[in-house]
Order: structure tokens, then C-alpha cells, then sequence
């Protein structure tokens, strides 16, 4: 059994997620619920629990908070929010898991799947620390560090090292200023989406690049880029004009 | 290697070069000569004319220094050769004349040199020297004595011991005898020569040799625009002028004469015997341009001592008319042209009866006035252009900014609908209500799971339509403001009161669509969400034309002065109440909000002059 406290500062809410959780994961046992992230903290220590699921938008003090405030972080987090961008650029960055209100069934089940797993091969989650480091510096996009979650272990990259990423399928691989290949089962569009605020340029389907790495740009041939390690990016016709906008910007 | 065989090469070419001149220039001269004519040292082999018969030809007595020739031309009584001549080291080109009327008169080039029967015996070309052959040089042979000299035409006359020497009495030593040179300068036309013996000291008598100029060579011009001068009559000696000035009265023809800046006219007065004077200033001959004001203008040519024979024609040409006929002129040295038009250019053609080959040809180009100089054009049309891009520029400014306001303030309008949608679609309200109701389906409470449902999609609906229009009308304001307030009850327990002043005709009074459901939001969401009691009260009433609409809650309140950061709603709020201002001018809204801590916040709406009497 999963020890979990859920933490949401609407009663309706908190007893939606325990309906859904009793109806479609036997494993989640609930020992207590919070209002607010004072209760939660006093309810983390005294229970040690395996798992949260935590609301990020409260009235007197967010999830990121919470989180910040406990010492020794032993536990799993599921976030739950029903819109809150900003939250949920830092959370997809680390690669940690989330869930969205309303509730969507099976992304509750897959959630907790994952979480299950982390908690029984007791793997020490290094996720929270980099979304922790995230918040402490909004600003200072070029320290951000990405959550890299491999087969077996998750990298952590700087963003300002990483080169390029190429798609294959709905795997990404990214190259990296260390000549390091990571190779992640998400879609390039993910990332794109992660990675355009530091200056990426999806220049082609299967391409997103970093601006910073850009060596050269060929004209010939229908234009093309020479990137840090040499390797050259093809630039989609669709997005020519597009990417010549991008580079006149930096 | 390489250098040697390229020296080879050069050499080469050089040689060929040289045989090819030599072998073409005999071969040309061979199949063309057809007459030889000796005369003194020098032998001419020309062809096609006949030699004039006056003449008597000179005996052959040096075949090294044959002229060859491949042209004559015979002009009047003049000789006209074009020669190439054998001189060390090759051969070199250049225009020989003769003259027959004046017996020895031979012409090197340009220059010619006029001497009296027997003074000189003849001219040869100077054999010595061929490295510093040129036009203007000449050599003469004077009474079997050869005296040498380099006469060119700045009057300089240089010795071959390449003394320098000047114009006046020049002493230069020839063997034992001493030429004296002397260049007469007042007509610019005679040399004297005298030769010395050193020994004895006699000297010979003066030889005078005159050289003209066979091109009319154009000393000076002169405008006669001056003030008072009228006409001017050439006669031979002097020039005649009528003076138009009542102040001078009638004038005598005086005596023109030159120095060398100028030409002046000594005249006397008919009356009483005054002399007048006129000046004219000089110009230098090499113009081209003169100025349109200018237009009468009088030439002055090189004088010469012997005028007798020599007369001066002319011709005179403008663009138009081609009159290639040629005048004589009525003096030797001057002529006279009058009203030339501005812009217009004249050709003028002089040549001397005695030597008819030799023409100078002149260009006078009258400058166009000042308002008709490109320039000018230029300048006006540039004027006129920018003036003209100038006011097109106003006008096409003038519409622009119209047009500019225009958009302007549609696309105001339009932020104002827009805004108000942006406000009603707050996405995390949307979601959050959504997620109510997905925990009442789940704790099975479908009564109010269909209440929420439906007043969610009504106002949903209802945000739809109002986004199409800026205003809305209070009764619809207030439906969508309580159907907001219920779904948010939904999630946060508190209570509220909406109290309507009755004598405010809710149908009739338009406001901004969802003017107090970010004002509402923040309360719910900052205040009566975190507390038990929570009330939130909605009063609007009327003071005269005014309409206040104020927003209150009892919640924990902040302080006003210390806001660090407005939320959304706020800014939103002031941002299309701004908007609203800019766009209407006869009436307007005001806002302001106070706060304490743990009491509760208020806000109210002021919207001016609202109500219709």
C-alpha cells in the first residue's frame, strides 16, 4: 500500500481525487488530506508519506512552496492544477508527473503507475531538487537545467549545453556540448514547446536547434545550418523564413 | 634563363619593328614619288603637282639630307610637304612649306621664317643634333657660315651649348665670330641678327628677319558691352567708334593702340578738343566661354610689322547657318562680332591670304543666363519636385493619420470586446468550476451536478455573445455577475447580496460587458475563499447623473499603499476603464478601491453622467 496525502485547498476536490483514487487504484491508501500548505507540512511529518498529490495555486502559499519548506523530501509528488502555465513549465522541465482538473482517468492510473515504481525500486528522486532549483531562479534562463528521464537514469542537462535535439518517431535525441547522446521517448514537439523561451528553432520536422550552437548558415541548396559539433541542419521551406526571422533576432 | 630570353625577345621585336618602318616607308615613297625637286642642300622628291615654274630649282649637293615626301599640297603660292627626313639614327616626320612669292621662304612646321633674297642662302636641317629635332627648331646657313640656334615660340632662343638665353641682345659665341640676337618684340615678328667678330670687334651689319605666324594667332578679345560704346568700324590703321552718351557728345575717331595687357583708344571730343580715353581690359585668347552679357565682342589678332600684303579672312559660323564662304576681314588684325545669343555656339575659321593652309579655328561658346543654366533648371525642378512630394506627403500624412485614428480606435474597441472576453474565459476559473462539477458526478450528486453544469454553459454562452458587443446592459451584467457568484459558491463556502437602487432601469442602462467579474474574482479568490464567514455585498445606486456600483467584502483586506504587484484583474480593470475614457467623451468612469487588513476591501465604479434624465 502507498501511503498518500492529497492536498487541495477545495474540500470538492479533495474528495473527487479520493473518490477516483479508491475507484481505480486499489494500491493508494489515503491517510490524510490538507486544505492548505501548513496542514500539509505538520501532516507530511507526522505520517512519512509515499506519496502526494499536490494543488500548485492556493490561497496562503502554492505546492512549490510546500515543497521548498520540507527539509528532506522522502516522498513521490503527483501536482494537480487546472490551469497555471507558468507551474506547468517548471514541472514538464524537471519531467516530474502532474495531473490535470478535471481529472482525466487514465492519466490519474498512468501517474500513479510510474510513482508506484519509483517508490518500490526506491529510487531517490532527483526531479524535485531540479524543479526546486527551477523556481529559486525564474530568471536565469541559461542555468535551468532540463529533466532528461532515459531507460534508466534521468540526466539533468544545462540548457545552454545542449546543441541540438533530432527526432526519430516519437523519440527525441539530444546532443549535447559534451558530445553525450541522450536519447528520450518523447515527441520533439514537447521539447519544442519546452525549449522555444531559451532560443530553440525547430528548423525542420525532425530538428530543433539551439540558436547559440548556430556556427554557419548555408544558402546553398535551400539553406542549411552548421551547428557547434559540426553537423548540418536542414532548414524546412515552410519554415525558411521563419528561421531568418529567428536569426536576426540573436 | 628566363630574363635572357626575354631581352632576346624584346630585342627582337625592336628590330622588326625598325625594319618594318624603314622597308615600308621606301616602299610607300617609291611607288608614290614621281617628280624630284632640289633645292639647295636640301632635295625634294614629291609628287602629283607640278613645281611652279617662277621658280628655280636648287642643285642637288647632299643626298643625306634628302626629304622625303609623300604629299604636297599646293595652296595659293605655297608648298605644302608633308616630309619624312633621314636623320642618324632614323627618320622623323613633320610639315614643310614653301613659299614662292617670297623666293626662299621656308616653313618648318608651324613656324615660318621670311628672309630678304640672299641673306640666307638656304635652310638645312641640322644634322647634329637629330636627338633634339623638332618643330620648332631650325638651323641657318649664313653666308657659308653655319649659325644654329633653337628658335622656338616663346621666344627663347637656345645655343647648342644649351645656354639659356632670353629675348633682347643676346651675345653668343660662334668659332671665332659672335652672333648677336636680338628678338624684336613690338610686333613680335622680327628677329635681328648681327654677327661680331671677336677678334676685331667690327660688327656686320643688322640682318632683319621677320617670321610670321601663318595661323592667325588670337591675341585678345574684348567686350564692347562697355557703357557708351556703340559701333566699331575697322579702318586700316585705326578704329573707328561712335560713342552713344549724351555726356561725351561726339568723339573724333581716335588711335587704338595695344600694349601687351591691353588696347587702349585715345580720342578726342569734337567740341572742345578733350581727350577721352577708353580702356579695355584684356583677356587671354585661349577662352572659349564668354558670357551672355558680353555678346559684342571684339578680336584683336597678332600685328604684324608688313601689312600690306597680308590680309586676314575669315570665317564665321554658327549651328544654324553653315556659311563656309570666306570673308575678308577689313583689318588685318581685328574683327568685330555682334549680338551672338546666349547658349549658342559660334565656330570661327581665320587664315591668311598669304598662307592659306594654315586656319585657326576657334570656338566661341556663349554661356547661357543664369536662369537658363542647367543648374537653375535643375534647382527649380528640384524646388518644384520637393515641393511637390512635400505637399503629397501632407496630403498622403494627413489621410494616413485619419486612417491611423480610425483603426486606432476600432482596434480599441475591439480590445475593449476583447478584453472583457479575456476576462470572463479567466481559464483557471473555467477549469476549476469544470472540476467542481466532475466531484459532484462522482460523489453521485447529479441535482447539482446539472445545476452547475448548466450555469457553467450559460455563462459560457452568454461570454460568447457579450464578446461581440463592448456594452451590455445592466440587467444582463448583473445575470451573468450572479450566475458567476453561484459557481464560484460552488467551490468556496460565502454568502452574498446584490441590492439594486429600484428607480435604476436595469434594461435601459448599458455598462461595459463584464465590468465587475474581475472586481468580484479577486474578492472570491483573495478574500472569501480562505475563510468561513465570507460576504460579499453589491450595491449600485445613483447620485444625480451618476451611477456607483460598489463591490464589498469582509475578507482579510490588504494594504493599498503597499501593493507590490496588481493582479491581472486589476490591471485589466483600470486598462479598459482607460480605454473607455479615450473613446467616449461625454461620459466616463471612475474607479478606486480601499482596503484594511481584516476588515475587508471595497471598490467602487463611478461611471459619470450615465443616467439619462
Amino acid at each position: 500500500m502507498i501511503n498518500t496525502i492529497l492536498i487541495d485547498d477545495e474540500q470538492n476536490n479533495i474528495d473527487n481525487l479520493g473518490i477516483l483514487l479508491k475507484k481505480y487504484c486499489n494500491e493508494i491508501n489515503i491517510v490524510a488530506t490538507a486544505l492548505n500548505i501548513h496542514q500539509a507540512k505538520e501532516l507530511i511529518y507526522t505520517h512519512s508519506p509515499d506519496l502526494i498529490f499536490l494543488d500548485i495555486q492556493m490561497p496562503n502559499g502554492n505546492g512549490f512552496d510546500l515543497l521548498q519548506s520540507i527539509n528532506n523530501i522522502t516522498f513521490e509528488t503527483i501536482f494537480a492544477t487546472a490551469f497555471d502555465q507558468y507551474g506547468l513549465h517548471a514541472i514538464k522541465f524537471s519531467a516530474l508527473d502532474y495531473i490535470l482538473k478535471p481529472i482525466n482517468i487514465s492519466d490519474l492510473v498512468t501517474a500513479v503507475k510510474k510513482a508506484t515504481k519509483r517508490i518500490e525500486e526506491k529510487k531517490q528522486n532527483s526531479h524535485i531538487q531540479n524543479l526546486l532549483q527551477f523556481v529559486k531562479q525564474p530568471q536565469n534562463l541559461l542555468e535551468h537545467k532540463i529533466a532528461l528521464p532515459g531507460t534508466r537514469e534521468t540526466k539533468f542537462i544545462n540548457v545552454k549545453n545542449i546543441i541540438r535535439c533530432e527526432s526519430n518517431n516519437s523519440y527525441t535525441t539530444f546532443f549535447t556540448i559534451d558530445k553525450e547522446k541522450i536519447t528520450v521517448s518523447k515527441s520533439i514537439k514537447e521539447y519544442e514547446d519546452l525549449l522555444t523561451p531559451y532560443g530553440f528553432i525547430r528548423t525542420h520536422q525532425s530538428h530543433l536547434i539551439n540558436r547559440f550552437h548556430i556556427t554557419k548558415f548555408i544558402k546553398e541548396d535551400g539553406g542549411f545550418l552548421i551547428m557547434a559539433d559540426l553537423s548540418q541542419i536542414p532548414i524546412a521551406r515552410q519554415k525558411k523564413a521563419y528561421v531568418k526571422d529567428a536569426l536576426s533576432l540573436s | 634563363m628566363f630574363i635572357c630570353w626575354y631581352y632576346l625577345d624584346n630585342m627582337r621585336f625592336f628590330v622588326s619593328v625598325y625594319i618594318i618602318f624603314v622597308v615600308n616607308a621606301t616602299l610607300q615613297a617609291q611607288s608614290t614619288w614621281k617628280t624630284v625637286v632640289y633645292w639647295g642642300d636640301i632635295n625634294i622628291q614629291y609628287f602629283a603637282k607640278e613645281v611652279p615654274s617662277q621658280r628655280t630649282p636648287p642643285k642637288p649637293n647632299d643626298e643625306k639630307n634628302k626629304i622625303l615626301t609623300e604629299e604636297i599640297n599646293i595652296i595659293g603660292d605655297t608648298l605644302a610637304m608633308y616630309v619624312y627626313r633621314n636623320v642618324k639614327g632614323g627618320s622623323t616626320a613633320g610639315t614643310m612649306f614653301w613659299n614662292r612669292r617670297f623666293n626662299d621662304l621656308i616653313f618648318l612646321d608651324s613656324l615660318i621664317l621670311r628672309t630678304k633674297p640672299y641673306d640666307i642662302r638656304s635652310i638645312s636641317i641640322n644634322k647634329s643634333q637629330p636627338k633634339y629635332y623638332s618643330s620648332k627648331q631650325v638651323s641657318i646657313l649664313f653666308n657659308d657660315k653655319i649659325i644654329y640656334g633653337k628658335l622656338n615660340m616663346d621666344s627663347v632662343l637656345e645655343m647648342p651649348v644649351g645656354t639659356k638665353l632670353t629675348y633682347g641682345e643676346i651675345v653668343q659665341r660662334g668659332g671665332e665670330k659672335m652672333i648677336l640676337f636680338k628678338y624684336a618684340m613690338q610686333y613680335q615678328d622680327e628677329v635681328i641678327l648681327q654677327i661680331a667678330d671677336l677678334k676685331t670687334g667690327v660688327r656686320s651689319n643688322e640682318y632683319k628677319f621677320s617670321h610670321i605666324d601663318p595661323f592667325p594667332k588670337l591675341i585678345n578679345y574684348y567686350n564692347l558691352n562697355q557703357k557708351n560704346i556703340f559701333e566699331v568700324i575697322n579702318n586700316r590703321d585705326s578704329i573707328q567708334l561712335t560713342i552713344n552718351d549724351s555726356a561725351f557728345g561726339d568723339f573724333k575717331p581716335g588711335r587704338l593702340t595695344t600694349n601687351g595687357s591691353g588696347v587702349q583708344l585715345t580720342m578726342q571730343k569734337y567740341s572742345n578738343g578733350d581727350n577721352v580715353r577708353i580702356s579695355f581690359k584684356n583677356k587671354q585668347a585661349q577662352f572659349i566661354n564668354i558670357k551672355p552679357e558680353e555678346n559684342n565682342i571684339l578680336l584683336l589678332f597678332q600685328r604684324f610689322n608688313d601689312t600690306d600684303t597680308l590680309k586676314l579672312l575669315y570665317q564665321f559660323i554658327d549651328e544654324e547657318k553653315s556659311d563656309t564662304t570666306w570673308h575678308t576681314a577689313s583689318d588685318v588684325f581685328i574683327l568685330q562680332f555682334t549680338n551672338l545669343l546666349p547658349g549658342k555656339r559660334y565656330s570661327l575659321k581665320t587664315k591668311y591670304n598669304l598662307t592659306p593652309y594654315a586656319i585657326s579655328y576657334y570656338v566661341f561658346t556663349v554661356d547661357i543666363n543664369w536662369w537658363q543654366t542647367t543648374r537653375t533648371k535643375f534647382l527649380i525642378a528640384f524646388f518644384a519636385g520637393a515641393f511637390l512630394i512635400g505637399f503629397g506627403w501632407m496630403i498622403y500624412r494627413n489621410r494616413q493619420q485619419r486612417w491611423l485614428k480610425k483603426v486606432k480606435s476600432e482596434k480599441e474597441q475591439l480590445n475593449l470586446q476583447l478584453d472583457s472576453v479575456r476576462s470572463q474565459l479567466n481559464p483557471h476559473f473555467i477549469f476549476n468550476a469544470l472540476a467542481s462539477v466532475q466531484s459532484l458526478i462522482n460523489k453521485n450528486d447529479v441535482h447539482n451536478a446539472n445545476v452547475y453544469l448548466s450555469q457553467i454553459s450559460t455563462l459560457m454562452r452568454e461570454t460568447l455573445e457579450y464578446s461581440k458587443q463592448a456594452m451590455i446592459s445592466l440587467e444582463d451584467e448583473i445575470k451573468m455577475i450572479t450566475n458567476y457568484v453561484n459557481i464560484e459558491q460552488l467551490r468556496s463556502p460565502f454568502t452574498y447580496i446584490i441590492t439594486i437602487d429600484p428607480d435604476i432601469q436595469q434594461s435601459q442602462i448599458d455598462v461595459p460587458a463584464m465590468l465587475l467579474q474581475p472586481i468580484v474574482e479577486n474578492s472570491i479568490k483573495h478574500a472569501l475563499s480562505s475563510m468561513p464567514d465570507g460576504k460579499l455585498s453589491i450595491k449600485i445606486f445613483t447620485a444625480q447623473k451618476d451611477m456607483h456600483i460598489q463591490i464589498e467584502d469582509n475578507g482579510k483586506g490588504f494594504d493599498v499603499k503597499n501593493l507590490s504587484k496588481k493582479g491581472y484583474g486589476l490591471r485589466l480593470t483600470e486598462e479598459r476603464i482607460g480605454l473607455f475614457n479615450k473613446l467616449y467623451q461625454h461620459c466616463s468612469i471612475n474607479f478606486n478601491y480601499t482596503s484594511e487588513i481584516n476588515k475587508g476591501t471595497q471598490s467602487t465604479f463611478i461611471l459619470n453622467n450615465w443616467i439619462n434624465t
